[in-house]
């Protein structure tokens, strides 16, 4: 037996599962139940055999596999569970905790988590935006520009923004990148070592394929006891890139198409087609995050356990959504010399807003939204390594026939 | 007083109109000379029985019934002082034959005759009496002992209570908490064994001997008596019951080597770990250190042909038990059991729910392969077919082998095939049966001086073990029977159990101990023939030492003298009747059941002679099994031959083999004997009456022979009570065959 | 103390292998007994079953030994039709109420048959689970005790039929018969009421109600049983076409959180024997069992041993979570099988789900401070009254044999209240 591995049951990684959503782990008694139940396992042990790696604490398993990643914790296995051990859960915790195993520095990953320290995490990116619009009137007076007044450029200009963010987004995507460098290698010496992981697909088609997964949320489609997941997880994916895009054509807008002779048309009325398309999106992600918080709270064995890491990243999103409206309404609505009170009232929403697009872009890497890079990550993979679910295995559906009558009938006859 | 028959016919229930009932009549009236032979529409109602009554009153000492199975009406045809004899005519006779036809009619005056040939022959049983000693011996001090005591005591009954420790408690006494067996049932419970000690111990029914033995055990129920050795003391008395409860030993952890056992020194068993946990956390045999990784290996030599084929039942709950226990004394300890199946039935469930729910409890599904050393008697434990979906090796501090129970019982019949063989070697005379008897007695020197109630049986000194030296019933629906009547085994010794389960098992054989008493003093059989007054009586004068009846009683009934000559014990008797059919010289014989009975009964039958194209076919059925089978076959209107006249026996093996000789003689064409399964799930209710009949036919196909008889005239058949489909047809077939055969030569001789 | 002396009078609540022992038991200790049956006969849940495990023997066989010592032991009050109403009273000194539904008919029947002949009216054969029917007068089954027909009230037209009156030819049928209630006074009291099978159609996924073959643990043993609706031929009951392959489904219902929390016990053992019933029909038929654990304790394990030397009977380690019905019938049953990793979707001629024990309703029972249940429903063994004892399967789901065990040790512990 000397080739086969030394098990290393880990208590404290189980605790910490427990701690973070798996609360019932522990009920498992590997019935299988959930492999059948659910959508995605295709054939696969999924979740079962994830539930005993994490009930022994056998993390470097769940670290590296992707499967944990497929899983929308529609909750189909946590309904049917006989033990009310709760696999869709329990993954989503596997998860969290993955997130925060391949982030770096790894604290920051367990601080961005905990809501306690929100405010601290809150007030770094309000102290360096402070710092740099300090550094804002020495910088144009040094280079003797002054450009593209508009109502919050004066006070928060482009330039400034453009390098602010682009600093600090570029800093956590280099992180990111780091981390899922690690996950898909994992990933691969994890099948290598159970002699797998064989090349299915090239690269591109892997991520095409995964693409268009990402993009029709066919997956997502599989789950029974949780339909509305689906919508809600389209409104704030869809939400968010249109306003991702739109934020970045206005860059495009104003510093390259002027090179191309085309004249700024930034800030861009209300009618302007990006502006609409901003519009729609801000909406759309706003209804996202509010009908996610309403569901997470409905009582039923389908709804998944909200854990602060779920209920920051939400509230998060809404956050931004909400401020970035009511930036957007005090530059539609303050007349052409407005008073010092109510600039002052505008500029601090737009501070506001823009803090908490920082936490939502910067703190990626640590927070729930990594998942928008792991999942994925995660697909590509399934996809390279053809493990991916074809399209739905729909089961014949049930016949509700009532008892035919009974053949030989008779019985025991009386006599 | 004269014995005076009556016959009495019932014409309900279709009787009437498918026989003629004057012939029938003057069967009883002509053939038999009986006066008094009515009939009536409804014997079993008022009119009907008021009718018989009236005779009875006027000196009938034994009407005949002829109407339906006597399985019913029973009260209806009861009278006080008499023996009432029935006549099957409605459900062997018209509800399975074709109405008035010759040969239904030729069924039915058969069955008369067969019916009033038995009336005038068998008696009213009179009871055996003796002086019977209420006292209740149990042998055992442990859970199901106490239990056994307690309940024995609190229904009245003096109690001998005698353990072989020095204190009583026995495994149960030493645990600190017991499986939890009363809601909720989650965590260990603490060990309410000194209650039940304290209660034996102030009983004042109850008296207790600690330390002590049993040297012998004579006599019978309600008169056993008893010599015990207490600390070099011999003392004598008289029980009327015993109940062994000796329970159970671990299964020795030194032929575990597989697994550790016996070889590294922190490989324990679940009783070591018991006892480790009685004092404190538990630690490393080797270094005195707290151990922090307990690895559990479930059915250690436990569902393993090497060593107990058997589940040992407990030992799961054991194991949840200690590994609640051991996280409760050392929240740092992690415990990982290693299981083939989780067997935690019942409400046990939650248990295991609840051990489970402990982060520091791992649970996997694994064949355990090997448990080895590395630096420091630290412990690697390999082994395959996890859960975890690949081959695993666990390091552990300390690895807990749940051993199987082992019963603390002594196998009766090979030590007294042992003795048999020694007196064999002793007297010395050369020849095969030496060399055989020196082949047992060395194969068996293992059981040498292992006996426990050192009964002076014939038959041995202990009980005799049903598989895997367990000494428990074979039959499901009766638990508690035993083959040594008054004798009840109870809790571990019988099967692996738990103590809830032994306490209840230790009542309910103290329930059956009192009931052997309570028959006895009746001079009444216990179960299966509840309330049978008639017993085996030996006409010694005739007897020829040939010792069938002591070696084939299913129950010890019969001791030998010197001579071997059969000394009767009535109490233990179970009334079979299998001592009577082994007998050759034909001496054994019930008052209302015996050779010269059923002979008559066989004779009685008119055998047509063969130019009439009539076969008679003999049916000896056991009663218990067949004959109700055959009396649903007629409640279904199952048809089968006309030409079968069958005779109920008490069971198969109770069949002489002078009546198949008689029949044949008097030209019966063809005899089948029906009995019930036998085999390894044998169900005759006398353990191995249609075992022991399958042996004597070999005698009755050399008697076949001698007569130049066909072997097919005579067949064996099993079958169950649920067979009434079967029945009719085994009967046309073997009419068909015999009619193919051909008549028996000797008719008419 | 003279053993023979009556020892008064103990009550048992339930007709089944517990309460016939535990009846029996105290008559042969010299105790009388009113046994109380809420069916028409004696013999509960074991009459309607076709063998026992592990011997595979017929339960009547037994019965038959047990029936016999009822019937000819005096001391031994039989009522059916009845239950008990209400226990005033304590330990030593009861008074126990009792309502006896009318059976319409009297002693005087003996079972010819006649009136069966004579009635017109049908009703579905409740021995057999509803499968087949009877007419309105009817006898439970061939060795039902009391010997004696029964006409169902519900079914039977009464007085402007009455065709059967007539018909007797013994004035047996009565049907002005009424309802009784009756005292008895008692020094201890058994419960032995048993236990149902859990209602499988409450079971999510397992689809039973789709499909005609998919059928309960209870129902195969009457399809097994020689009386049954089938004479015993185990046939898919959709079409009465032999079996070629068959899946047991284990804990159906049980050791779930979402309906029964605990381990009904037998029904491993109760599967594999009834594989049995299938192989001695079919030597070549696939059987499937698909289980979680298989719970064979003692000497049980020999049969389980055994089973596995079948080479066509596919043990399988994990739980059913969905039976497909397909359009054209075929039955198609999911899971995972653990020990390879691989999911398994098998389709099948006939789906047996074991389902599992439920404790009867005893509520209808009024007692000083009630009957205690545990979470489960089972009565527990230590009732506020101690002279109220439980034995088997009103206790925890178990065997037969420690059913019987059971109610001998309950008779021991209910003498001491009997003892003068």
């Amino acid at each position: 037996m000397a080739e086969t591995l030394v098990v290393r049951p880990d208590r404290k990684f189980v605790e910490e599962i427990i701690a973070s959503g798996g609360g019932d782990l522990k009920h498992c008694m590997q019935c299988a139940t959930c492999s059948v139940a659910c959508e995605l396992s295709d054939g696969r042990p999924f979740p079962r055999k994830e539930m005993i790696w994490a009930q022994w604490g056998l993390k470097d398993h769940l670290f590296a596999d992707p499967d944990v990643w497929l899983c929308h914790q529609c909750n189909d296995c946590s309904k049917r569970c006989p033990r009310g051990a709760r696999p869709g859960d329990v993954l989503a915790a596997v998860r969290r905790r993955t997130i925060e195993h391949y982030a770096f520095p790894r604290a920051l990953a367990r601080w961005v988590n905990r809501p306690a320290f929100l405010p601290l995490l809150l007030l770094a990116p309000a102290l360096l935006l402070g710092l740099a619009l300090l550094a804002r009137d020495p910088v144009q007076n040094a280079f003797g520009f002054h450009e593209h007044p508009g109502f919050y450029a004066d006070f928060f200009p482009h330039w400034l923004l453009i390098a602010f963010f682009g600093f600090f987004t570029t800093l956590a995507l280099v992180v990111a990148a780091a981390g899922v460098i690690r996950f898909w290698r994992a990933m691969k010496a994890e099948d290598a070592a159970a002699g797998g992981g064989a090349v299915a697909a090239g690269i591109l088609a892997s991520l095409g394929g995964a693409l268009g997964s990402i993009l029709t949320h066919d997956r997502f489609g599989r789950c029974e006891a949780q339909a509305s997941r689906r919508v809600v997880h389209l409104a704030l994916f869809y939400g968010f890139l249109a306003l991702y895009v739109v934020t970045l054509w206005a860059v495009v807008d104003i510093y390259v198409m002027p090179a191309l002779g085309v004249a700024s048309r930034y800030p861009f009325d209300l009618a302007h087609p990006m502006k609409v398309l901003a519009n729609v999106g801000g909406v759309v992600m706003i209804f996202g995050a509010a009908k996610a918080m309403t569901d997470r709270r409905r009582p039923g064995a389908g709804t998944p356990a909200g854990t602060a890491f779920d209920w920051v990243f939400v509230w998060l999103v809404m956050g931004v959504g909400v401020t970035g409206f009511a930036a957007e309404v005090f530059r539609f609505t303050v007349g052409p010399e407005p008073g010092a009170a109510l600039t002052a009232t505008a500029y601090a929403v737009y501070f506001a807003h823009l803090v908490l697009v920082f936490q939502l872009l910067v703190y990626l890497p640590y927070s729930k939204f990594a998942h928008v890079l792991y999942r994925t990550v995660a697909m590509v993979y399934a996809e390279r390594t053809g493990r991916n679910p074809p399209a739905r295995r729909r089961p014949p559906a049930l016949r509700a026939a009532p008892h035919r009558p009974a053949v030989h009938a008779g019985g025991s006859p009386p006599t | 007083m004269e014995k005076k028959l009556a016959v009495y016919v019932c014409r309900g229930c279709d009787i009437g109109a498918s026989l003629d009932l004057d012939a029938l009549r003057t069967v009883a009236t002509d053939e038999f000379e009986v006066e008094t032979c009515r009939e009536h529409d409804c014997l079993c109602g008022a009119a009907g029985r008021e009718l018989i009554r009236q005779d009875v009153l006027d000196g009938v000492t034994t009407p005949v019934v002829a109407a339906c199975s006597p399985r019913f009406m029973i009260d209806a045809f009861t009278f006080d002082g008499c023996r009432t004899e029935r006549v099957n005519l409605r459900e062997h006779v018209v509800w399975s034959h074709e109405p008035n036809d010759e040969d239904t009619q030729m069924l039915a005056e058969d069955y008369l005759r067969m019916g009033i040939a038995r009336a005038k022959k068998a008696e009213l049983p009179e009871p055996f009496q003796a002086d019977i000693d209420d006292t209740v011996l149990v042998v055992g001090g442990g859970v199901s002992g106490m239990s056994a005591a307690l309940g024995a005591a609190r229904a009245g009954h003096p109690v001998v209570l005698v353990e072989k420790a020095d204190r009583l408690g026995g495994w149960m006494g030493k645990f600190a908490r017991q499986i939890p067996h009363r809601p909720p049932y989650r965590d260990p419970a603490p060990s309410d064994i000194g209650e039940q000690i304290a209660a034996v111990e102030a009983h004042d029914r109850i008296t207790v001997h600690t330390g002590a033995a049993i040297e012998r055990i004579d006599g019978q129920p309600g008169q056993f008596d008893v010599s015990l050795r207490t600390n070099g003391s011999s003392t004598s008395m008289r029980v009327g019951a015993i109940v062994q409860a000796t329970g159970w030993k671990p299964y020795d952890v030194s032929r575990l080597g597989h697994l550790g056992g016996g070889r590294h020194p922190n490989v324990i068993t679940n009783v070591m770990l018991e006892e480790q946990l009685a004092s404190g956390p538990p630690t490393r045999p080797s270094d005195g250190k707290p151990a922090r990784r307990i690895a559990f290996i479930q059915c250690a030599g436990s569902r393993d042909k090497e060593h107990l084929p058997y589940c040992s039942a407990v030992c799961c709950r054991v194991s949840l038990k200690h590994a609640l226990l051991v996280r409760e004394l050392d929240p740092e300890c992690e415990v990982y059991v290693l299981y083939k199946d989780i067997r935690t039935p019942g409400q046990y469930e939650d248990l295991y729910r609840h051990a489970q729910e402990d982060a520091g409890i791992f649970f996997t599904k694994a064949e355990v392969e090997s448990v080895e050393e590395t630096g420091d008697h630290d412990l690697v434990v390999g082994a395959k077919n996890t859960l975890l979906g690949e081959d695993i090796r666990l390091e552990a501090d300390l690895v807990v082998l749940a051993t199987g129970m082992v019963p603390t019982a002594a196998d009766g019949e090979a030590l007294r095939r042992l003795a048999d063989a020694r007196t064999v070697i002793a007297k010395n005379e050369a020849g095969a049966q030496l060399e055989t008897a020196k082949a047992t007695a060395e194969s068996l020197a293992h059981v040498d001086g292992t006996a426990i109630l050192n009964l002076t049986y014939r038959q041995g000194p202990d009980l005799p073990m049903l598989k895997y030296d367990f000494p428990d019933s074979h039959f499901i629906c009766f638990p508690y029977e035993t083959r040594r009547t008054g004798i009840y085994a109870a809790g571990a010794v019988r099967a692996p159990q738990d103590a809830q389960l032994a306490r209840e098992d230790g009542a309910g054989a103290a329930l059956k101990a009192i009931q052997t008493l309570v028959l006895a003093k009746q001079g009444a059989a216990v179960h299966p023939r509840w309330g049978d007054m008639s017993y085996p009586d030996f006409a010694l004068q005739r007897c020829t030492q040939c010792k069938r009846c002591t070696e084939e009683c299913p129950f010890g009934t019969l001791n030998e003298d010197a001579k071997g000559t059969p000394q009767p014990n009535p109490s233990r008797c179970r009334r079979c009747g299998i001592c009577m059919g082994a007998c050759p010289e034909r001496i054994i014989s019930f008052k209302d059941y015996s050779v010269d009975i059923v002979s008559s009964m066989i004779k009685a039958v008119q055998i047509p002679d063969e130019f009439e194209e009539k076969p008679r076919l003999l049916g000896l059925l056991c009663e218990n099994d067949a004959y109700p089978a055959l009396d649903t076959a007629g409640l279904r209107r199952i048809r089968h031959s006309a030409w079968i006249r069958f005779v109920p026996v008490r069971c198969l093996g109770s069949v002489n083999t002078v009546w198949i000789a008689d029949a044949l003689s008097r030209g019966y064409d063809g005899i089948l004997l029906i009995g019930c399964k036998s085999g390894e799930d044998y169900q005759c209710h006398f353990i191995k009456g249609s075992e022991l009949m399958e042996t004597r036919s070999g005698n009755i196909r050399d008697k076949l022979k001698q007569l130049a008889l066909e072997e097919e005239r005579v067949r064996l058949e099993q079958l169950s009570i649920a067979d009434f489909a079967r029945l009719p047809e085994i009967v046309n077939d073997f009419a068909a065959q015999i009619e193919e055969i051909g008549m028996n030569p000797f008719k008419g001789f | 103390m003279t053993a023979a002396a009556t020892r008064d009078t103990i009550v048992v609540i339930g007709g089944g292998i517990s309460g016939i022992t535990a009846a029996i038991e105290a008559s042969e200790v010299g105790c009388d007994v009113v046994l109380v049956e809420k069916e028409a006969f004696l013999g509960g849940r074991v009459a309607r079953s076709y063998q026992y495990f592990p011997k595979l023997c017929p339960p009547q066989c037994g019965l038959e030994i047990n029936l016999r010592r009822v019937k000819t032991n005096p001391r031994i009050r039989c009522l059916t039709l009845a239950e008990v109403q209400e226990i005033r009273g304590s330990a030593g000194d009861y008074h126990v109420t009792i309502r006896q539904r009318p059976r319409y008919v009297n002693e005087k029947c003996t079972v010819c048959g006649a009136c069966v002949d004579a009635c017109p009216v049908e009703r579905p054969n409740a021995f057999n689970l509803g499968r087949g029917t009877t007419k309105a007068v009817y006898l439970p089954y061939e060795m039902a005790y009391p010997t004696r027909l029964v006409i169902d009230g519900d079914a039977c037209l009464g007085a402007e039929c009455a065709k059967c009156v007539p018909a007797c030819p013994f004035d047996a049928i009565d049907l002005g018969m009424e309802a009784e209630t009756l005292e008895v006074e008692a020094r201890a009291v058994i419960v032995t009421t048993g236990w149902d099978p859990y209602d499988a159609s409450r079971i999510e996924g397992l689809g039973f109600g789709t499909s005609p073959d998919i059928i309960t643990n209870v129902m195969m043993e009457r399809l097994a049983a020689p009386n049954g609706p089938t004479e015993g031929r185990i046939v898919r009951p959709s079409d009465g076409e032999p079996i070629r392959s068959v899946a047991f489904v284990q804990c159906a219902g049980s050791r779930d959180d979402n309906y029964l929390k605990h381990c009904s016990g037998v029904c491993c053992m109760g599967s594999l024997k009834q594989t049995r019933y299938v192989r001695a029909q079919y030597p070549d038929a696939d059987i499937h069992v698909f289980y979680i654990d298989i719970r064979a304790p003692g000497r049980l394990e020999d049969f389980y041993a055994a089973s596995q030397e079948d080479e066509k009977l596919h043990l399988v380690k994990g739980k059913v979570a969905r039976v497909d019905v397909a359009e054209d019938g075929t039955l198609v049953v999911n899971a995972e099988d653990v020990l390879s990793g691989t999911s398994v979707s098998r389709p099948v001629d006939l789906v047996v789900l074991a389902t599992g024990i439920v404790p009867s309703d005893t509520s209808g029972i009024h007692v000083d401070g009630g009957l205690r249940t545990d979470e489960h429903g089972f009565l527990t063994r230590q009732q506020p009254q101690e002279g109220l004892l439980v034995a088997g399967c009103a206790a925890r789901p178990t065997d037969v044999a420690t059913c019987v065990r059971d109610a001998t040790g309950a008779v021991m512990n209910a003498l001491q209240f009997c003892t003068e």
